[in-house]
């Protein structure tokens, strides 16, 4: 069953942790069915955005609008998944019981309903051998994929994920990338990603922002980042490695 | 420190009333009921009766030597062991042996999801963490503390009866130990005992709960976790043993 996309906004948010400010006057939009990559170095307020954005930790200052409504309001009216960058899934329970879960306590369906649900989003990640594993017994990139099976079984409006690809090799990463791209054709959902990944990013991304020292630097198309002149873009990009000058003495 | 102490206090109070407002949900989640009542009760039962049985004996012991040069005195070493073991005791080494196995266990498991964001994977769901994994054990612990210290209290009186029986400079006949006992503990010693129990099972899960889901950091925190959490639940059961003793009597 499709349900509506939802837009969001970040108006003016900002975030400290003790003296250390992470966010500082981040504001955009991301329309309804986007994919929209948040891209930025270890350390710029990416995850702690995402964090902020599905109502885990408050912004000091701003708001942040799903569909209009304030976060807080909008839980429990708009169903919002996160894939976790380590995945969070629930070790006391089986892979078919981390997904259960939410429709279970929820009530939504029937348990033969449920169990079809399941199976079936299981089917679309290629994970039904896995449904009575634990996740101890599953490798990195299966829990990934049980993770963002666990929030497709909520049937989200708005998907947000956190480094998906990130201590994935190459083509669990490629795979990764597929299946958020095809997600937003099969189940018209917004999607946030939080990502290092440059392919992933030109992959799958309507618009691509890049976060640096906890401010939006640009917001763009992917394939016009490709072809900025903007140094700091440039260098995130396709950084050049130079043996001879380190960038961390330089740095320092 | 007194704003430490009085943020996790009320933080404990407000998860307590938090799980107090998902109790009609505990039909559905009688499974995690079940499943807590069997590790905290009778998984508990050999410990709980090796303890208890050890300080009957111990008590009887003590209290045998110690008033055997009054003339008499010993026949009331069945009350003497009685209503330690009901009053005072049984409930108390019960919430003890709570707090080290089954309250460690509960912090330690709390904390890990906590740091390991399977708490917070929870809040996304919309599930309430008080209704999955604190709700449960609230009640699967304030329907087997009762079982435990009934446990505690029997075995720790039959423990005396054997130190009474056996014990040379004591060697009382067990009949007149179980007949002092029966003069001297009545049901309101029992319903007492009983009552702090219940106190102090609450009291113990609830501390170690809440430490678990406010742990910060990573895995060192786990283990800091633990040892605060049963180091704060045996202070607040000799706390509460006080408080809750001077309003009974």
């Amino acid at each position: 069953m499709k349900k509506d996309a939802v837009s969001v906004e970040i108006k003016n948010v900002y975030k400290s942790f003790g003296q250390q400010e992470v966010l500082h006057d981040i504001s955009f939009d991301v329309a309804p069915g986007e994919i929209f990559v948040l891209m930025g170095p270890s350390g710029a307020g990416k995850s702690v955005l995402l964090k902020n954005i599905i109502g885990l930790d408050w912004p000091d200052k701003g708001k942040i609008l799903v569909n209009g409504l304030d976060v807080y309001e909008s839980q429990g009216k708009v169903v919002m998944g996160l894939v976790f960058q380590s995945g969070a899934l629930l070790n006391s329970l089986d892979v078919f019981d981390n997904l259960a879960l939410y429709p279970k306590e929820h009530r939504l369906y029937s348990d033969a309903d449920i169990r079809a649900k399941v199976m079936h989003t299981l089917s679309m990640l290629s994970l039904e051998d896995a449904a009575h594993k634990y996740p101890s017994e599953l490798s990195g990139g299966m829990r990934k994929r049980v993770s963002i099976a666990r929030a497709l079984v909520m049937e989200p409006q708005l998907l947000l994920y956190d480094e998906p690809t990130s201590e994935l090799d190459p083509v669990m990463s490629a795979t990764i990338a597929e299946v958020i791209a095809t997600l937003k054709e099969e189940i018209n959902v917004t999607s946030i990603v939080v990502s290092h990944d440059r392919s992933l990013a030109m992959a799958v991304a309507n618009r691509v922002a890049l976060m640096h020292n906890g401010r939006i630097h640009a917001i763009d198309t992917p394939k016009r980042f490709l072809a900025s002149k903007d140094d700091l873009i440039r260098d995130f990009m396709d950084p050049s490695i130079d043996p001879k000058h380190p960038r961390f003495r330089e740095k320092s | 420190m007194l704003a430490n102490i009085l943020d996790e206090f009320g933080s404990a109070l407000m998860l307590l009333w938090r799980s107090i407002c998902h109790l009609p949900y505990l039909p559905r989640q009688f499974a995690r009921f079940f499943d807590n009542a069997y590790h905290i009760g009778y998984t508990t039962l050999p410990i709980v009766g090796i303890l208890s049985a050890f300080i009957g004996a111990v008590l009887a012991l003590q209290a045998g030597y110690s008033i055997g040069k009054v003339p008499g005195a010993q026949n009331y070493l069945g009350s003497i062991v009685g209503l330690s073991m009901c009053r005072e005791l049984g409930p108390v080494m019960t919430a003890f042996l709570l707090a080290g196995r089954v309250g460690s266990a509960i912090t330690a498991e709390l904390a890990s999801m906590t740091v390991y964001q399977e708490i917070d994977a929870l809040k996304t769901m919309n599930i309430s963490p008080e209704r999955l994994l604190v709700m449960p054990r609230l009640v699967a612990i304030a329907v087997m503390m009762p079982v435990l210290t009934i446990f505690s209290i029997v075995i720790g009186w039959y423990g005396g009866m054997i130190v009474v029986k056996y014990v040379s400079f004591i060697a009382l006949d067990p009949q007149i130990y179980w007949r002092s006992l029966k003069d001297f503990v009545d049901t309101a010693s029992l319903t007492d005992g009983l009552l702090k129990a219940e106190v102090f099972g609450i009291a113990v899960t609830l501390i170690c709960c809440n430490v678990g889901l406010r742990t910060k950091g990573g895995p060192r925190e786990i283990g800091f976790a633990v040892t605060k959490g049963v180091v704060i639940s045996m202070i607040f059961v000799l706390l509460l043993d006080y408080f809750v003793t001077k309003i009974l009597i």
